[in-house]
């Protein structure tokens, strides 16, 4: 496992990168699916790494960020937590890539790029993302679950305080056949007893 | 981030080595900003030595593309591999410039 600590400015982006790189190659991931395992794992995390330092932190003072990474064979997760401004994923819309966006791609990527991904508002904010072995489809993304650990009685990965979302992949084309009239994101809200999740499945629009 | 032009007439070749993200971008829209203030036509990124790119490095070089079009011109893009050529696959940008 690698824990690391850093200020949540941008200057401190590259060697959370570094830590992730290698822990792929410590993992011999790479015999997962050649480099792209490490570019996949690096890109969403440097675009973690950018969420919480030009938003997280934005017009506060930066505080620290906290990422953690562990890996077995068969995966690699990582938990990137912060202390700043948190934000709610369900308004987070997928970009229009026909429209080629400038902007707001940040956690498209993370989704597409990922397998799992779960978020909890805090403080702390808790950014858990699980890239697994098993082969996935092009195109597919990962959904976004959001948890109340208060209700749920807590989360065993993540810390207690707060909301959580967690986002489960989703294949954005298979949800589309199923539901002709969703278009973009589309919702899944279960409210199961004691827990309560958000889902959220869906793909950059397409034209 | 290291970064090139060489104008060769009508084309122009903008080298990028290194890594273009939230950091580097702002440094690199001051050459697009050159760019197309000047008009160019023809411009090539050669991004054979760019190690890394995220989202933010990804405005950029759009932005480039948009302008240059608005102008009349074209951007095309040599040399993409590896974490760079996973994002551009990924954003669906490889259908968008001549690679």
């Amino acid at each position: 496992m690698i824990l690391l600590r850093v200020p949540g400015t941008l200057e401190y982006r590259n060697l959370a990168l570094r830590a992730v790189s290698e822990a792929c190659r410590i993992a011999q991931h790479d015999e997962w699916e050649g480099a792209s395992l490490e570019a996949q794992t690096v890109s969403a995390l440097g675009e973690a790494f950018n969420n919480i330092a030009i938003h997280s932190y934005a017009g506060r003072p930066a505080g620290d960020v906290v990422v953690e990474i562990s890996w077995t064979r068969d995966e690699i997760v990582m938990q990137i937590s912060d202390d700043g401004r948190s934000f709610d994923p369900e308004l987070v819309e997928l970009p229009d890539l026909d429209a080629l966006p400038e902007g707001g791609m940040g956690l498209f990527i993370i989704r597409s790029f990922m397998d799992e991904v779960e978020y909890q508002a805090g403080p702390p904010n808790v950014l858990r993302l699980v890239k697994r072995r098993a082969a996935r489809a092009e195109g597919e993304i990962a959904p976004m679950s959001t948890r109340s650990p208060a209700r749920a009685g807590g989360s065993s990965k993540l810390p207690s305080s707060g909301r959580s979302g967690s986002m489960p992949r989703g294949n954005a084309d298979a949800d589309r056949d199923r539901d002709p009239s969703a278009s973009g994101w589309r919702m899944l809200a279960v409210d199961a007893g004691a827990a309560t999740s958000l889902r959220k499945t869906g793909t950059a629009k397409q034209k | 981030m290291k970064h090139s032009r060489t104008d060769n007439g009508n084309e122009t070749v903008l080298t990028i080595e290194g890594t273009l993200d939230a950091v580097t971008a702002p440094e690199l829209r001051s050459v697009v900003d050159d760019l197309v203030n000047e008009s160019r036509k023809e411009v090539t990124l050669d991004l054979a030595a760019l190690r890394l790119i995220d989202s933010s490095g990804v405005g950029v070089i759009v932005s480039l593309f948009k302008r240059v079009r608005a102008n009349g011109g074209q951007v095309r893009i040599t040399g993409l591999r590896d974490q760079p050529r996973a994002i551009f696959r990924l954003l669906r940008l490889d259908r968008v410039f001549p690679v």
